[in-house]
């Protein structure tokens, strides 16, 4: 360090010629040491010889742009994160050996574990194995909901051969949704004037949707929120109504997330086909209007929950 | 001795963009940290050397980001924060041992204050047009500073390439700002060495004779640990 106190000779500014360069000297020094450079050939080539391995150095980073499927993989896992509550996380981060190479995802750890899977953990690598995986997890959810005389095996089997990827992935987001609604995050804006920044994420237009039907209940608009289910993107809303009831709305593309093969039930209502059942206790309701998929966690009963989500306009 | 280092005009720019900026300053922390993501993962590519550890780098850092979101300070400078995260992260993963270790088997067996590469060598290297390196050595670039020990590449990447301060970089890797300036020095010396070796054999400039004296000199890791504690 006495270098820099003391410079006599350009050895003795070496040191000192990073700070200039890096842009971390003082006004002083920076002034002293362009006195220098200004009569010394050596150092002026230095100081030039570095900028050209900084400029080199930065060009050789521009290839390593992120891929776009690990994006992908990124923006679900933050969305997944984000959903965590810190202090929650800190205790369920209990992964000893790689830690956070492994994230938890609560909803499909519980449904795991009641079917007997074990693995509380997923590792985000595998998220396309586990697609598939998850039919088999959903058949044993299945076995849950139905009566006990389909054989598990037989469902099983079917699920994993005759489903696409797209099509299973509904009644996995239905858990998702189910999830969300029985312990919600809070919201990300409260604003509905900031909706429409999530467009693009979503892929349709998010807005809050218009329904007579929820006038008489006194529903009232909490919030909303992003979220990624299975790697289907989606705009959450949080409702709460009279008498302390909630409701959880999921607006997404339908697209990208097709419901016709469910193992809700479908009804029509109001000369819409609604999707309706029965999620651990809740009623859940989903339908589709121009392209945007509406789908509705409630407390209240599926009638009331299908004409809800019927209504929409 | 703070006073010497003052903050430099491309974090304050970034501070600036950070409180100020149009899109980042209503955009929430989710949306901020994947605007990172490019940079962790660059950053991730030159620390491990390969892209599956990388992806599994920069994983973990936003996991961990994530998780510690409510001590992330609005306003400042979320950039060297994540990455330092994800240095501190890439030291204690996957270099549980530390770094101290594979310095001394390290290339560096020059002292401290011999001289650098001649002005004519340095001047033959450069691109006259473009500013950067001749595009011949800038190929090298790459090669050159995978091959830098850890220690000396974190800072010079970290540096040189995401333009972190001093002070950001001190924080990022653990030690005093004086270790900091010093690995940098290190570093860019080894770069130079080795860009100049490659340049010499691709026959840019002539090989200069005293610097290939000191090439022939063994290690004398004794001699080194000594500097490098008076340093340190």
């Amino acid at each position: 360090m006495s270098a820099l106190k003391a410079p006599t000779d350009c050895v003795l500014y070496a040191r000192a010629l990073h700070a200039y360069v890096d842009g971390e000297l003082s006004v002083d020094h920076t002034a002293e040491l362009e006195a220098h450079v200004a009569k010394c050939g050596e150092c002026f080539e230095q100081v030039e010889h570095h900028r050209a391995v900084r400029l080199s150095l930065r060009r050789t980073s521009s290839v390593h742009a992120a891929p776009s499927a690990f994006r992908d993989r990124m923006a679900a896992l933050v969305t997944a994160e984000a959903a965590i509550d810190p202090m929650d996380a800190a205790a369920e981060d209990t992964a000893p050996r790689r830690g956070s190479q492994w994230t938890s995802h609560r909803a499909h750890g519980r449904r795991a574990a009641a079917g007997g899977g074990g693995a509380k953990l997923i590792p985000l690598r595998h998220v396309m194995a586990l697609a598939v995986a998850a039919g088999v997890v959903f058949a044993v959810g299945l076995s849950r909901v139905r009566p006990q005389n389909e054989t598990e095996s037989g469902v099983t089997a079917a699920q994993a051969t005759s489903t696409s990827l797209l099509s299973m992935s509904f009644d996995d987001v239905i858990d998702d949704l189910v999830a969300m609604h029985a312990s919600p995050p809070p919201p990300e804006t409260t604003n509905p004037e900031e909706l429409p920044r999530f467009d693009t994420f979503v892929g349709v237009p998010v807005r809050r949707p218009a329904d007579p039907a929820f006038k008489p209940l006194g529903v009232k608009w909490d919030g909303a929120r992003m979220h990624v289910a299975r790697g289907k993107r989606a705009a959450v809303m949080f409702y709460s109504m009279q008498n302390g009831h909630r409701a959880t709305m999921y607006v997404f593309d339908a697209h990208t997330l097709q419901m016709q093969r469910t193992r809700l039930q479908q009804r029509v209502v109001h000369q819409r086909p609604v999707y309706v059942g029965k999620v651990r206790g809740y009623s859940f309701a989903a339908t589709e209007r121009a392209g945007v998929g509406y789908a509705l966690a409630t407390d209240l009963d599926t009638d009331l929950s299908a004409n809800l989500v019927a209504g929409v306009q | 001795m703070p006073f010497f280092f003052s903050k430099k005009p491309a974090s304050v720019a970034q501070d600036l963009a950070v409180t100020t900026g149009v899109p980042s300053a209503e955009a929430s922390f989710e949306v901020q940290l994947l605007g990172h993501l490019d940079t962790m993962y660059a950053v991730s590519c030159r620390m491990t050397r390969s892209t599956a550890e990388a992806e599994d780098l920069v994983q973990d850092t936003i996991v961990k980001a994530m998780r510690a979101r409510d001590q992330f300070e609005p306003g400042t400078n979320m950039k060297a924060w994540l990455l330092r995260i994800l240095t501190n992260t890439f030291i204690n993963r996957y270099r549980r041992g530390g770094l101290e270790r594979e310095i001394f088997e390290g290339p560096d067996a020059d002292s401290l204050t011999d001289g650098w590469v001649g002005a004519t060598t340095m001047r033959a290297m450069r691109d006259p047009e473009t500013q950067a390196l001749t595009p011949l050595v800038e190929a090298e670039v790459q090669r050159a500073l995978d091959a830098l020990p850890d220690e000396f590449r974190i800072a010079v990447v970290l540096s040189d390439i995401e333009e972190l301060s001093y002070k950001e970089i001190a924080e990022a890797m653990n030690c005093p700002i004086g270790t900091v300036m010093s690995r940098l020095h290190r570093g860019r010396k080894l770069l130079q060495k080795t860009l100049r070796e490659h340049a010499e054999a691709i026959g840019i400039v002539t090989p200069e004779h005293s610097s290939k004296k000191h090439q022939e000199e063994p290690v004398n890791l004794a001699e080194y640990r000594r500097r490098k504690r008076g340093v340190a």
